[in-house]
């Protein structure tokens, strides 16, 4: 075979080997971390005091999922990874500052369980702020159970519920307590992914 | 060779080069997925490996010959390939947890060339934490169409481009275009010196992906400039030549990207080498030349490749 004929193939051969070749198929872990929140607005004349929010935890994942390009087919699993709170709006007639103390609870499917405490918290130095919270186990596992139950297939909804134990001063008629604050949840959820790579030698 | 021949010959090498280039696009989708749960250092860790093989495998076979003719008009068309396969150093690293998550936590979690298995750990009150898997690679490889043309006083030019357009969303953006240039030195050693000798700089950027704002998701910018020795031995109708090289480069790569929470991330990261040292050997003849080499970095790797044209070194009277 003279050069005419095999430099040519030459060229095919190498290149195409180490190009179209290389091309693999890989199934990886990716994970995608997705933030949801409840607000609980407080207008308050007493010092102990509860509210529930309630968050559709199903299609908080839905959300993360199609927001990532993903489908629930997808989903390897899911857990809770933190929690944050913080006030996001004070009364402007608000004259002074508050300390509260208190805790977060979740109910699911009848059972509650407290997920965090908050100690002496001074509302104005929570405004704006995401303060991480110390999170309990009976409401991480709560919670855990729940999005496990959505990747089994169920539609499960979160009750968060506040329920402060005391508040400084006391809040009255005259003096009502008057703010906005919020619970985030970071969920992070792991899902099974086939991608196409170049891994050549 | 009939003009038709040649243009067939060219279209086959550039389709054939593309399905590598076309897969680096396909990469850094995936790395781009991957890389949006991280921030800052462990971002920088996660793709620390993969841009050390880019960058090495970028500033590889610049030349494969130290010999560039004094006149002519000499062109190849180039088809190196340039690879690095990973060590297992490079597949974890130190990565901290992240997303206010409680305690702070250090763990051993892959690389994006690390397995594909996340690693998750536990915090206060049972809380976890995941760690992405990476893309499970053994090795990186590029393939970079480079046109070479000489001589103008013992000068040479070199180009490397390709690119694929934006708007083609199976494979991506992807562009790249590299310049340099070689100067003989052994030109002025007399007229038959022992060894052939030349210097020569390049300068290369490649851009891959979209940020989802209008830039890159991956800029990168890359320079060598090299000495190089070779020796030019008659073998049959061949032309052996063995060469070695010594070299300084740099790389850079920035990344922008959106994090998770949909806020935009931006990361920079040099490549590992510095210095390298080139040993390979070569082949010339009739119209081209096949090499290979090694280069001795923090990050080896190694190239081969295949040229196409008057290079300029099959007439033995034009090696003398």
């Amino acid at each position: 075979m003279n050069t005419k004929h095999w430099i040519p193939m030459l060229v095919v051969c190498v290149v195409s080997a180490v190009s179209g070749g290389c091309l693999k198929d890989k199934v990886l872990d990716l994970v995608v971390t997705g933030e949801t929140s409840g607000d609980f607005v407080e207008n308050e004349t007493s010092s102990a005091w509860t509210h529930p929010a309630v968050v559709d935890v199903g299609q908080e994942i839905r959300d993360i999922l199609q927001a990532n390009g993903y489908e629930e087919s997808d989903l390897k699993g899911a857990h809770l990874t933190s929690m944050h709170y913080g006030v996001i709006d004070i009364d402007a007639g608000q004259l002074h500052d508050w300390t509260i103390t208190g805790s977060i609870t979740v109910t699911y499917n009848g059972s509650t369980q407290t997920v965090l405490d908050y100690t002496s918290q001074s509302v104005q130095a929570a405004l704006g702020k995401k303060i991480p919270a110390t999170l309990q186990s009976g409401g991480v596992n709560l919670i855990n159970t729940a999005l496990k139950d959505f990747i089994d297939g169920q539609n499960p909804v979160l009750v968060f519920r506040i329920d402060n134990g005391s508040t400084t001063p006391s809040p009255s008629g005259v003096d009502p307590m008057m703010f906005t604050w919020r619970a985030w949840l970071a969920i992070q959820v792991i899902v099974n992914q086939k991608v196409t790579v170049p891994d050549p030698f | 060779m009939s003009p038709h021949d040649r243009t067939t010959r060219t279209f086959v090498l550039g389709f054939a080069l593309s399905p590598l280039l076309a897969g680096l696009a396909l990469a850094d989708n995936a790395v781009e997925n991957q890389i949006s749960v991280y921030t800052g250092s462990n971002a920088v860790g996660y793709l620390q490996p993969l841009a050390n093989a880019f960058g090495a495998a970028l500033n590889s076979s610049f030349s494969y010959s130290a010999y560039i003719p004094k006149v002519g008009f000499h062109i190849s068309l180039e088809a190196p390939v340039m690879g690095v396969i990973f060590e297992d150093a490079d597949r974890t690293f130190d990565a901290t947890t992240e997303s206010g998550f409680i305690p702070t936590t250090t763990a051993r979690v892959p690389t994006v060339v690390g397995d594909g298995d996340a690693v998750t750990v536990s915090g206060g009150g049972g809380a976890s934490f995941a760690f992405p898997g990476g893309l499970d690679l053994n090795s990186f490889g590029l393939v970079v169409p480079q046109l070479r043309v000489s001589s103008l006083l013992g000068t040479e030019a070199l180009v490397r481009w390709i690119a694929f357009p934006q708007g083609d969303a199976d494979i991506g953006k992807v562009s790249l275009f590299g310049i340099g240039g070689r100067h003989s030195l052994s030109q002025y050693l007399g007229a038959s010196p022992l060894l052939d000798l030349s210097v020569g700089a390049m300068w290369q950027k490649v851009d891959v992906g979209d940020n989802g704002h209008g830039g890159e998701f991956v800029s990168t910018d890359a320079f060598s400039m090299q000495l190089q020795a070779s020796k030019r031995a008659p073998v049959g109708f061949l032309i052996f030549e063995p060469y070695a090289g010594v070299a300084w480069e740099k790389f850079n790569a920035d990344l922008s990207y959106d994090d998770t929470n949909g806020d935009p991330v931006t990361v920079s990261l040099d490549g590992g080498n510095d210095m390298r040292f080139t040993i390979g050997a070569g082949f010339n003849f009739l119209i081209g030349h096949l090499w290979a080499d090694y280069n001795f970095a923090d990050t080896a790797n190694f190239s081969f490749g295949l040229a196409l044209g008057n290079v300029g070194r099959a007439n033995q009277e034009e090696t003398k």
